[in-house]
């Protein structure tokens, strides 16, 4: 059976932070660290490298963000984030609604636990949009790729699920550990922004949506690359080999490309998840893109930074937005896992 | 085995491309965060030296050297990559 991608709701939630609020930020937090001046140095150098140039992300607290000091700080931020995420999409969803309520709910977010979960309270604020019977069911841990993976999940449920929501929400800046002098974790908090996304997948295809075609995912070899690590007061951003970090992304991604077989199509339009520039002008080169057919994912990258699994939704709405009819469209995304996760679709 | 002359050589042939207004005649002692304000033009730069020396640059070993040293001192860390790969 097809399924269609019908709508891809995209909110901005939380203020937008510049690459320099964000660097006056950190200097600010540096002065408060109890580390000698010369690794506080080297690591506020590394912290402009990785700030360097006109960048934006979005933060959902931003005002204390960089100041949490206990866990639960941290586990109110992820609450206080999830609902704001919720209420956002649903008002996407409320001032277009699908017409028939959804079969099925899930909730996808990587930062946190919540009881109830994204998908009962999703459910719960949509209310008769959602039936009763739904199945509402949240998918945990699943990093940069959940969100794709989630739709390869979908894509295989049995026919009765006709209408399906999935609700992805990562408030990444909920994991910011600022008394962590850890090179991974300062990564983290530069690279990566908050955001949400919905999307509605439908047995019936509709004006502007995207036949879900061919979704395939795969699993490297460096499980431990990306993952959690136990900070201060919660989980923060962990890297296993820091040095070795940009390396093995671009090794893990391209034997994944081979073995799933990602051919040259640079007569698609891709949305490529923004995990870094260095890694989408390398996989450009692979996959015989245009720089311009990069666009979408580096205007992304620029307004939102990484939003985890959320930056794929939103790079993919655009891209379906400027594609025409008959358009063959295509994503890769990669993360934790090490997953890569790819699919095509075209634009009806 | 890289070449001194040839990562200097590289690196002003970037700059002849991208960065037009930039002196060529000293950028040994040119400090990278001087020219390169922009995280795609720092990315472009290291690509195009991995393509024209043919060496894997590991941009997290290079680190915040890519803005606190001159262009010259880079060129010796550069040298020194070429040796192990």
């Amino acid at each position: 059976m097809s399924r269609y991608i019908r709508a891809i709701y995209a909110p901005l939630v939380g203020v937008r932070v510049s690459n320099q609020e964000l660097l006056n930020a950190i200097a600010l937090r540096f002065e408060a660290l109890e580390v000698d001046d010369a690794e506080k140095n080297a690591l506020f150098d590394f912290v402009r490298l990785l700030l360097i140039g006109h960048r934006t992300r979005f933060a959902q607290y931003a005002e204390r963000f960089l100041w949490m000091n206990s866990f639960t700080d941290h586990a109110r931020a992820f609450a206080q984030a999830i609902e704001e995420s919720i209420n956002a999409i649903a008002e996407q969803i409320e001032a277009a609604p699908s017409g028939k309520p959804f079969d099925a709910v899930f909730g996808v977010s990587s930062e946190g636990l919540l009881l109830p979960g994204i998908a009962e309270r999703a459910a719960r604020r949509l209310g008769s949009l959602v039936r009763r019977t739904a199945t509402q069911m949240d998918v945990g841990n699943g990093g940069c790729t959940a969100s794709v993976r989630t739709i390869q999940l979908v894509q295989n449920l049995a026919p009765e699920m006709r209408n399906i929501l999935i609700l992805v929400m990562e408030p990444t800046s909920t994991l910011i550990d600022p008394k962590s002098t850890a090179r991974s974790n300062w990564q983290g908090i530069c690279t990566f922004g908050d955001g949400a996304a919905g999307v509605w997948i439908s047995d019936e295809p509709g004006e502007g949506a995207l036949e879900l075609g061919k979704l395939s995912s795969w699993r490297g070899d460096a499980t431990e690359l990306i993952r959690w690590d136990w900070g201060t007061d919660y989980y923060r951003f962990g890297i296993a080999e820091l040095e070795q970090f940009e390396v093995q992304v671009r090794s893990q991604v391209l034997q994944a490309m081979t073995e799933l077989q990602v051919e040259k199509d640079p007569e698609a339009a891709w949305a490529i998840h923004p995990a870094g520039i260095m890694l989408l002008l390398s996989l450009a080169k692979k996959l015989g893109l245009a720089r311009s057919a990069l666009e979408p994912s580096i205007n992304h990258f620029r307004a939102c930074s990484n939003m985890s699994s959320v930056s794929i939704l939103h790079i993919l709405k655009n891209v379906i937005g400027c594609a025409g009819s008959g358009q063959s469209i295509r994503w890769l995304s990669m993360g934790a896992g090490f997953h890569v996760a790819c699919g095509s679709g075209v634009r009806l | 085995m890289v070449d001194r002359k040839a990562v200097l050589d590289a690196m002003a042939e970037f700059f002849a491309e991208n960065f037009p207004n930039v002196p060529r005649n000293n950028i040994e002692g040119m400090k990278a965060s001087d020219v390169i304000q922009q995280s795609l033009d720092l990315v472009e730069f290291v690509l195009h030296l991995e393509e024209k020396l043919g060496l894997e640059i590991n941009i997290n070993t290079l680190g915040e050297k890519l803005i606190t040293k001159t262009f010259g001192e880079l060129a010796d860390d550069l040298v020194t990559i070429g040796k192990g790969a």
